[in-house]
């Protein structure tokens, strides 16, 4: 952050929070997803309802962030909206539509402890409590995102409904139209999708998906989950969507055999689930939301490596994540092909 | 003609010195960087390993789905994709078994030079 950003920061949290003063002490860029950036925020506040020593993380747009996420206001909503459900997030404090304050739109939530570095939480036997009250606790959080119905309050009517083929056709003509645009064929994955629309449930259950619910987009503390992240890429859609992604076999984290996001059983996180949704989930049809987890995967791996290849993001990470797409392929003929 | 070592011997000492020399003095926060650029070696070395003869025989298998025999790599993987995409190798066709095998193949080889690690799974 520059002078002049953090002066006109400065200015209007003092503002937000309707403070006497408010001085910024410490901001630290933490590291964040590929579409924004987070600065931790160590604030002090004289006078008004936030006076005292406060910690904050604000969160804004990378100045390439991808259109298909959610803005800043529109994440704001969705966590407001999370919150009110009773799913554990961090608090959403103040928006700024204003883009003169710091170059783009932002919001300021309250800071959380917790780790969420992926590889770290699928090691640990005792994080949230351990790891079979730690994939109940994530199966008890996703029941209370999925308890968010449309139509929802007006806050989240940027939210685009799914059209009459339902859900599931909607994402494989999406995943259809990115592999178009994509610069070379893509024959496997195009199976995946022609299996996923021979095999397309009927439209059940609509409900707010989260669409990136995985280990990596929580923060854990050893007692329990203290923070639901990531909400860029929210919609609505069927609830096995969400659950499919977090037991995909590719977001384990390398512990393939805790079934739950590389934690504990799967059994426990559908448990918690259940109990708290009081609904029972058809565990064979979660196999199909596997597999379109995983074609998801795949393309979001090409769309980051061509940041790289197209010349307009040259980072080492982006080209290696594409080399992430033949083990996704093979995981799709695996689970598509009888043997 | 050309000098020896070549591309693959090269990137092969590179990535030694890497992982061997500079990596153990490098500070934590710089591990990760390390490691991906040594990846990103394994994987061009063995992208220069593949002889030519297999892409080739796999490409030929594949061209031998699509119905004119389309020439070029980029044509036989439209093709194909436009083929998978209509329905025309689903379940129930005649080549589907050999289209599934087809891709099965692809998928392997490829994953040989990204990832082989998940051949022996």
């Amino acid at each position: 952050m520059d002078d002049g950003q953090r002066a006109r920061l400065t200015r209007w949290l003092a503002n937000a929070t309707m403070a006497a003063s408010l001085t910024i002490g410490a901001s630290k860029r933490l590291s964040g997803g590929a579409i924004q950036q987070n600065w931790a925020l160590d604030v002090s506040v004289l006078g008004g309802a936030f006076a005292g020593a406060q910690h904050w993380v604000l969160r804004t747009d990378n100045p390439s962030a991808v259109s298909v996420s959610h803005s800043r206001m529109e994440e704001f909503a969705l966590l407001r909206a999370a919150s009110t459900a009773g799913v554990t997030v961090p608090e959403a404090l103040f928006e700024c539509r204003d883009a003169t304050v710091i170059g783009h739109p932002f919001f300021v939530m309250r800071r959380v402890d917790g780790i969420t570095q992926g590889f770290r939480v699928v090691k640990s036997d005792t994080l949230g409590g351990g790891r079979e009250a730690l994939a109940t606790s994530l199966g008890q959080e996703l029941a209370r995102i999925h308890s968010i119905r449309p139509p929802s309050s007006s806050a989240l009517s940027f939210l685009t409904p799914p059209s009459a083929a339902g859900p599931a056709n909607d994402l494989i003509a999406f995943y259809r139209s990115r592999l178009d645009a994509g610069r070379m064929p893509r024959p496997i994955l195009e199976w995946g999708l022609r299996w996923l629309e021979l095999n397309a449930p009927p439209t059940g259950d609509i409900v707010l998906c989260h669409r990136d619910f995985r280990t990596g987009n929580f923060l854990v503390t050893e007692e329990k989950v203290t923070g639901i992240l990531d909400w860029e890429f929210a919609g609505w859609g069927d609830p096995l969507e969400d659950i499919g992604w977090f037991c995909a076999p590719c977001w384990r984290f390398g512990n393939v055999n805790m079934e739950a996001g590389g934690t504990g059983s799967r059994e426990a996180f559908y448990r918690g689930y259940e109990a708290e949704s009081g609904r029972v989930i058809d565990r064979a049809r979660v196999a199909y939301w596997e597999v379109m987890a995983t074609v998801r995967w795949a393309i979001i791996a090409i769309d980051q490596a061509e940041r790289h290849i197209s010349g307009a993001e040259a980072n080492l990470e982006l080209a290696l994540t594409g080399h992430i797409v033949p083990e996704l392929e093979m995981n799709v003929l695996a689970m598509t092909v009888a043997a | 003609m050309r000098e020896q070592p070549g591309y693959a011997g090269l990137l092969a000492a590179a990535r030694n010195v890497l992982l061997e020399t500079l990596l153990p003095h490098l500070p934590q926060s710089r591990r990760y960087d390390a490691l991906m650029v040594a990846n990103a070696m394994a994987i061009a070395m063995r992208d220069a390993a593949i002889p030519p003869s297999d892409e080739a025989e796999i490409l030929d298998r594949l061209r031998g789905l699509t119905p004119d025999r389309a020439e070029s790599e980029r044509a036989v993987l439209a093709v194909l994709s436009l083929m998978v995409r209509d329905g025309r190798l689903d379940p129930g066709t005649d080549r589907h078994g050999e289209a599934m095998d087809g891709l099965r193949d692809l998928a392997r080889f490829r994953a040989a030079i990204s990832n082989p690690k998940v051949l022996g799974r």
